[in-house]
């Protein structure tokens, strides 16, 4: 999220050629976000183990802990889309929600 | 004494002057012991109350200090700042607050960042041992949240991170560069984003969850969504621990974004989600107008601040212009943002009972007002440091909802809901106008801390605009109103969409149901193009000739009711029509032959049930072809003659 002063001229430039039809107006086509595997968060009742059954239910592997019980970024497995894996993990009545681990910036 | 009276400066108060060669301190002494005189002071000379550090390049920092100084061949507006040399009279900061920079890493080692950067107090450097038990080895000064190490170095192409600390926390007056908007602070660096400057939210969330759990006050997110001004769905992982950080008491600042969008059409996350713990920034230039880059929001964007050509820290070493540089000047919001994170943690060390909701309020009331801002932010200021330590924040009005959403439910209800930004309030009055009504008149009042409210005493006309808004009050008088929700109740669309159809027309016919048209629009078109509008008609018709048709062809029809004032309707359902092909006009070219009589007539009789497929077979597949129609020529040029030798023969 910067601009840097010394591309100030060729910010100019894009910025007349095109930024201003990219930002003036609404994309409203769905986006695939770009993923990097799966964000899921077990059902707070849940234990340790309830929560690494249900994971593995879904043939998915725990990438990382997220600093939070039950908070994952999970694998996704050959074979399944991220469309796919993320609406089985939502209707998993186990996991309270999941989403594509999306990329943003600065 | 010799003194006389200059002029009276209140009942009983006079400004005296003094001969020339008077011993003022002798006649002070003669005053006090005087019954008759209260008191007796001299007549300091002030002057308007300012801090300067000693850093050698503060000159540079325009944001904290604009004197129309010219910076990046730029000269801005004296005053055009956040005003935080005269903070600075009160308060530099005391190294009480900790800010986390969830961002690109810092330079640690910085000499200007380096004593200001927050260690761990619960680590013991390089023992290899995790002592605090938190899952991380000698997370001494943060984490790399990218790598999952324990260094948060900044590495990126532009030393964005340690640029952000730098504003919020380069050490003051120590002779060297520049200084932070504190001149003592914590700096708890949280690495997330790569060299490039890109990284995820899951890395984000546990960087989120790593400041919460440390200690830190305030979360200083200079990131944003890639993606720009289209229509992003919100991390719910994201607003958790966002939400988690608000029961934490923890402040989360957020860049409204660098692509001149307009958030509250296009939310930007984490900036546009809707919670009273998000700080949501955009940026001014030294003129105090919004950034040409910026990204604003009437409803979410909370305040501005200077985020244009900000002169600050960078990660030592880093080569601009093909030399090495450890300071550099940026642009963006991720510049203004660490300038409202270095504003609420000078004032939260200033005033440490504050909650978190106070300090937001605080700074969010203390705004200088601009016309440049008043439709770009919901506090339609820029940020001012020296009039949020010196505001006293129970004696205000409240702060102004924001996030304000109106749905029609049914035939007779509205709901609304808002974001309540105010810690002081007493309640809410609800306010509501009905379509041309010239003003709101208020509805209900609420208790304080309300974010919701269904408006169940109305009956939902066709074509009507509703409009909302909530003011917040206290016993010093109503908060602004918040911006205003409005629900339009679309026209009825038609229904009962049907067709007659002929090779060179199709007549529309539909059912009216509205009641407040002033037409309807007819758009068409074929198989694989897009609609456009072919007619309109006057109000209340209830059909349409398209004279424009071809044979042999498909389209589909939409009708939609139509108004300049409350909008057209939805379109009723999609009608599709296939033309037939020109009739046929085959006759007998033999002259002494006339008449089409037919071998299929003939043979089975003129009522015969096959006659009907046989015709349609000729009309609508032997008919649409060049091929077809000779055959159908020949037919009945061959049958005719046929018939007629068969009749001779008999």
């Amino acid at each position: 999220m910067i601009r840097r002063t010394p591309l100030a001229g060729l910010w100019l430039v894009s910025l007349l050629a095109g930024t201003a039809s990219a930002c003036g107006q609404t994309d409203t086509e769905n986006h695939t976000p770009q993923s990097n595997g799966i964000i899921v968060q077990c059902a707070s009742e849940l234990t340790p183990t309830q929560c690494d059954q249900a994971l593995a239910r879904h043939h998915v592997e725990v990438v990382k802990s997220l600093g939070r019980p039950g908070l994952f970024l999970v694998t996704q497995p050959k074979g399944k889309s991220v469309t796919e894996l993320v609406d089985a993990l939502r209707s998993d009545p186990a996991l309270k929600y999941a989403e594509p681990n999306r990329r943003v910036g600065r | 004494m010799g003194a006389s009276t200059w002029r009276e400066i209140g009942p009983g108060i006079a400004h005296v002057k003094l001969p020339i060669g008077s011993d003022v301190m002798a006649v002070l002494e003669a005053y006090r012991n005087d019954p008759s005189v209260d008191y007796a002071e001299p007549n300091y000379l002030v002057r308007k109350a300012e801090t300067l550090p000693t850093d050698t390049r503060f000159g540079e920092q325009w944001g904290l200090r604009n004197t129309g100084q010219t910076v990046s061949g730029v000269a801005g507006v004296a005053g055009a700042d956040i005003g935080v040399t005269r903070a600075w009279d009160l308060h530099r900061g005391d190294g009480s607050v900790i800010v986390a920079t969830v961002d690109t890493g810092v330079d640690y080692n910085h000499p200007d960042l380096a004593a200001n950067i927050w260690t761990n107090p619960n680590e013991v450097a390089g023992n290899s041992i995790d002592d605090d038990g938190n899952g991380k080895v000698d997370d001494v000064h943060g984490w790399n949240f990218a790598r999952n190490s324990n260094d948060p170095m900044d590495d990126d192409i532009d030393g964005h991170g340690t640029h952000v600390a730098g504003i919020i926390g380069a050490v003051g007056n120590n002779g060297l560069g520049v200084s932070g908007v504190n001149w003592s602070v914590r700096i708890m660096p949280l690495k997330f984003l790569d060299a490039d400057g890109y990284g995820d939210i899951a890395d984000a969330v546990a960087a989120m969850y790593y400041a919460i759990d440390h200690g830190a006050r305030i979360i200083n997110a200079s990131y944003t969504s890639p993606q720009r001004c289209i229509l992003d769905t919100p991390s719910t992982a994201e607003r958790e621990a966002i939400a988690a950080a608000g029961r934490a008491g923890v402040l989360v600042v957020a860049a409204a974004g660098n692509f001149r969008c307009d958030n509250e059409k296009t939310p930007f996350y984490p900036a546009s989600h809707a919670l009273n713990n998000i700080v949501s920034v955009a940026a001014t230039d030294a003129f105090d107008n919004l950034a040409s880059f910026s990204n604003a929001g009437a409803n979410s964007v909370l305040l501005a601040a200077p985020g244009v050509n900000i002169f600050s820290t960078v990660r030592q070493g880093l080569v601009v212009n093909n030399r090495p540089v450890d300071y550099n000047t940026i642009s963006g919001t991720s510049m203004a943002t660490p300038m409202v994170s270095g504003v609420l943690a000078l004032l939260a060390s200033y005033r440490p009972g504050l909650s978190a909701g106070e300090l937001r309020e605080t700074v969010l009331k203390s705004v200088d007002a601009k016309t440049s801002l008043a439709d770009k932010t919901l506090s339609q200021g820029r940020l001012n440091a020296d009039a949020a330590l010196r505001l006293d924040l129970p004696s205000q009005t409240p702060f102004q909802a924001g996030f304000i959403q109106a749905n029609a439910v049914g035939d007779n209800r509205i709901d609304l809901s808002w974001l309540d930004n105010s810690t002081h309030e007493q309640g809410y009055h609800v306010e509501r106008r009905i379509g041309s009504a010239p003003d709101f008149t208020r509805l209900d009042m609420l208790a304080a801390n309300s974010q919701s409210y269904s408006d169940s005493q109305v009956q939902l006309a066709e074509g009507s605009a509703y409009r909302y808004r909530v003011v917040a009050y206290n016993a010093h008088g109503d908060s602004p109103p918040s911006r205003e929700a409005v629900i339009t109740i679309p026209l009825l669309a038609p229904n009962g969409l049907s067709s007659e159809v002929q090779y060179n027309q199709v007549r529309l016919r539909w059912t009216d149901r509205s009641q407040a048209e002033q037409g309807y629009q007819i758009s068409r078109r074929e198989d694989y193009g897009l609609y456009q509008v072919i007619g309109t008609t006057a109000a209340n018709a209830t059909e349409f000739v398209d004279h424009g048709v071809r044979a042999n062809t498909r389209y589909y029809y939409q009708v939609r009711a139509i108004s300049d004032v409350v909008g057209n309707s939805m379109a009723a359902s999609e009608l599709m029509v296939l033309t037939p092909g020109t009739p046929l006009t085959v006759e007998s070219r033999d002259p002494v032959l006339p008449g089409q009589m037919c071998l299929f007539t003939a043979a089975l009789g003129a009522n015969h049930p096959a006659l009907p497929p046989i015709r349609t077979a000729r009309d609508w597949v032997a008919n649409r072809s060049t091929l077809g129609r000779h055959l159908i020529a020949f037919y009945y040029r061959v049958s005719t003659r046929l018939l007629w030798w068969w009749k001779g023969r008999a």
